[in-house]
């Protein structure tokens, strides 16, 4: 039952879900995250708007996790080179709960609704706990990249270019 | 990234993640580990006889400026309007019409408001208001002016050094305001109080002790060309000769520092090697012209004027006719709009001729100094090399535009005339992210730094992004471009956000596909790896 309603409001739960990240940005920039259209001049906006379709579809479809994963490593890549802490990185992923409860509002009074809203809760928060990975995942890659590029500079200064074989 | 924690008060109160609305004035900067780059080794900065040198770092709350540093500012900024028109003018024309906005790679990749180019610009715009015009000094805020105070300093500090003067804003500005030539001025007076920082600093030092950012002295550049020869000889199986400050040679070839030193530059070394052996050019490098970069570019216009003098004197010393000038970014921005009036005329050379196939570089007249892939494809025009596209076939390839030879000099179309004829997997990325448009790499001008890998990530997403789409689409896994910072900083961006993409020269698909007199069954790349196409030619 919550599904076929999710499903129905699907358009409204996804915008007001992608509004309340957008809205972790600056106020002057929330219009152009969520408006320019281009995937190519607003990257950032677009990737959000995509991958938070893929996973609100996995969520009230199969719970795909590799799917989920793939959707939460793609948007945390961009989150974990922001200026966010760890947790404001992350925490877009609990406003999904915020955003069906508003979307959903008296719908939600139906007990057997609301039962069943819970357990879509808490596989919510199973995808924050998958959050953390990836996005753990991402700042590992950064922190790979800043290490492997200091040890080339090293080398670069210290011994000039090596021979293949040597 | 910002080291914030939530107190369990905020907790119990229910934690807001909105954004809090304020005035961009009234917004504090925050100097964050991973979007700042160190300040300038003492010892570096005193080599160059700068102002106010001390031992002092971005994160540290004394920045020890001069007591008259405001005098400082004011002066050096009253100075600057007088001498260059231009500055006055984008002071005063901006309508803040807003087309620039969203335009910048470090917006994109942020949101951060104050990196929209129109408001970037008004970090300083709003100083000169308050100071320098009759409508801001009385009026003051009301006009959009705003004092200058301490925080004002490290506010320009913290964003000027995060636009990387690629000048991709402008192209979108009704009234062609360069809001590079904006950063480069605040940038030169953020040195006047001692404010440079050492990537930009202790390059320019090595490069006026030596004429190269890397320090490397003349023994050391002979030991490096001389290895490269070594190394292309046992790809090859042809020894080529490479001649290091022979006078009389008829040209003289400058390249970044980058090419005999860093990877994946070095093979675009190699390649130009080979070619200039197949086609029997009489050329020299020299040990002290040996770097066409210029980090003077991203320190001020004197320190420019100052790294890029080498390159005359070094080509009348050894009597040259001209110079080729190899790949190389912001080296090109330098050559082809500074050079003739900072260092020229230089009436002592000829106006380039190739020896090869007789055309005239009549767009080289002033300069005397020719790209080499208009060198490059003019000889492909006129068939004077042979080349085995199926060479490169282990090559799926796309082509960045660097910022600085496709918006600061036009070449656009010659690296893609090399490329379709050294290559045959080769894909466009989409068009608003190439050519005129093309994004930067997120590292230029000097702030390609580990300390600044965050912000580097951020500002070069949206080319990546774009890099994206065609490995997806294509199969792309082969970035090629013609700057050497981009060589630098492509790969660490490409392994962050697209892995399974490398970078290369276009010279090294020239070296891999050019056919040489007396070669080897060149069964290895430039890299030393398998080359491509071989299976295919192995059955002929």
């Amino acid at each position: 039952m919550l599904t076929s309603l999710l499903q129905k409001k699907r358009t409204e739960v996804l915008d007001k879900w992608l509004s309340l990240l957008v809205n972790t940005y600056p106020p002057e920039s929330v219009n152009f995250f969520l408006n320019k259209k281009n995937q190519f001049a607003n990257p950032v906006g677009c990737t959000f708007a995509k991958e938070l379709g893929i996973l609100l579809d996995s969520l009230i479809g199969d719970q795909n996790a590799e799917v989920i994963s793939g959707a939460l490593h793609t948007i945390n890549k961009i989150r974990a080179v922001q200026d966010f802490s760890a947790s404001e990185a992350v925490a877009y992923i609990f406003f999904l709960k915020t955003a069906i409860r508003e979307e959903l509002g008296d719908e939600l009074k139906d007990t057997k609704v609301l039962k069943e809203l819970l357990s879509l809760e808490s596989a919510i928060d199973g995808m924050g706990l998958i959050a953390f990975d990836t996005y753990m995942q991402n700042r590992e890659t950064l922190n790979q990249i800043k290490f492997s590029d200091f040890k080339r500079r090293s080398e670069f200064f210290g011994g000039g270019r090596k021979r293949s074989d040597s | 990234m910002a080291e914030k924690l939530i107190k369990p008060e905020d907790l119990a109160r229910g934690i807001s993640y909105k954004h809090p609305e304020k005035d961009w004035r009234d917004v504090p900067t925050e100097m964050k580990k991973g979007c700042i780059n160190y300040g300038a080794l003492p010892a570096s900065a005193d080599y160059l006889d700068l102002p106010n040198v001390k031992k002092w770092q971005p994160m540290h709350d004394d920045w020890q400026l001069p007591e008259n540093w405001k005098e400082i500012i004011f002066e050096g900024l009253k100075e600057r309007l007088k001498k260059f028109r231009s500055l006055q003018l984008f002071m005063d024309v901006c309508v803040r019409c807003g087309a620039c906005a969203d335009k910048c790679h470090f917006y994109i990749g942020s949101g951060d408001p104050k990196n929209m180019p129109v408001l970037r610009a008004e970090l300083l715009r709003a100083v000169y208001r308050s100071n320098f015009t009759l409508a801001g000094k009385i009026l003051g805020r009301m006009a959009g002016g705003r004092e200058l105070t301490k925080d004002v300093i490290k506010e320009w500090f913290f964003y000027f050094y995060q636009c990387t003067e690629c000048r991709r804003c402008s192209v979108f500005c009704p009234y062609g305001i360069d809001t590079a030539e904006i950063t480069m001025m605040v940038r030169e007076l953020l040195n006047l109080l001692g404010l440079g920082i050492d990537w930009i600093t202790t390059p320019a030092a090595n490069c006026f002790r030596t004429g190269n950012h890397l320090g490397i002295q003349p023994h050391g550049f002979k030991d490096s060309v001389d290895f490269a020869v070594d190394d292309l000889e046992e790809n090859c199986g042809v020894r080529v000769e490479a001649p290091i400050n022979k006078k009389g040679a008829e040209v003289l070839v400058v390249v970044p520092s980058a090419d005999y030193f860093g990877d994946p530059h070095y093979y675009g070394f190699l390649g130009y090697m080979a070619l200039f052996h197949e086609i029997g050019l009489d050329y020299t490098f020299s040990a002290f012209a040996s770097e066409g970069g210029n980090f003077g570019l991203f320190h001020s216009n004197e320190m420019m004027k100052r790294l890029n003098n080498k390159i005359y004197a070094e080509a009348k010393r050894l009597g040259v006719k001209w110079i080729i000038g190899a790949e190389c970014g912001h080296m090109w921005r330098v050559l082809h709009q500074y050079m003739d009036t900072m260092n020229g005329p230089a009436d002592f050379l000829e106006e380039p001729v190739s020896p090869i196939t007789g055309t005239k570089f009549e767009n080289a007249k002033a300069t005397k100094m020719v790209h080499i892939c208009e060198f490059t494809a003019d000889l492909i025009k006129h068939n004077k090399i042979k080349l085995d596209p199926s060479r490169n076939n282990h090559w799926n390839v796309t082509y960045h535009d660097s910022c600085n030879t496709a918006r600061g000099m036009g070449l656009l179309e010659e690296p893609r005339y090399i490329l379709k004829n050294t290559c045959n997997k080769f894909h466009e990325m989409p068009e608003n992210t190439i050519r005129e448009q093309t994004f930067c790499c997120g590292s230029g001008s000097g702030i390609g730094t580990d300390e600044n890998l965050e912000m580097r990530m951020r500002g070069g997403f949206p080319r990546a992004n774009a890099v994206k789409y065609v490995q997806e689409k294509h199969g792309v896994n082969l970035l090629t471009c013609i700057c050497a910072i981009d060589k630098a900083t492509l790969p660490p961006l490409l392994q962050y956000w697209v892995p399974g993409v490398e970078v290369a020269a276009i010279h090294e698909l020239v070296g891999n596909a050019l056919v040489m007199t007396g070669e080897n069954d060149r069964s290895i790349d430039l890299r030393g790896d398998k080359m491509g196409g071989k299976e295919d030619t192995e059955d002929v």
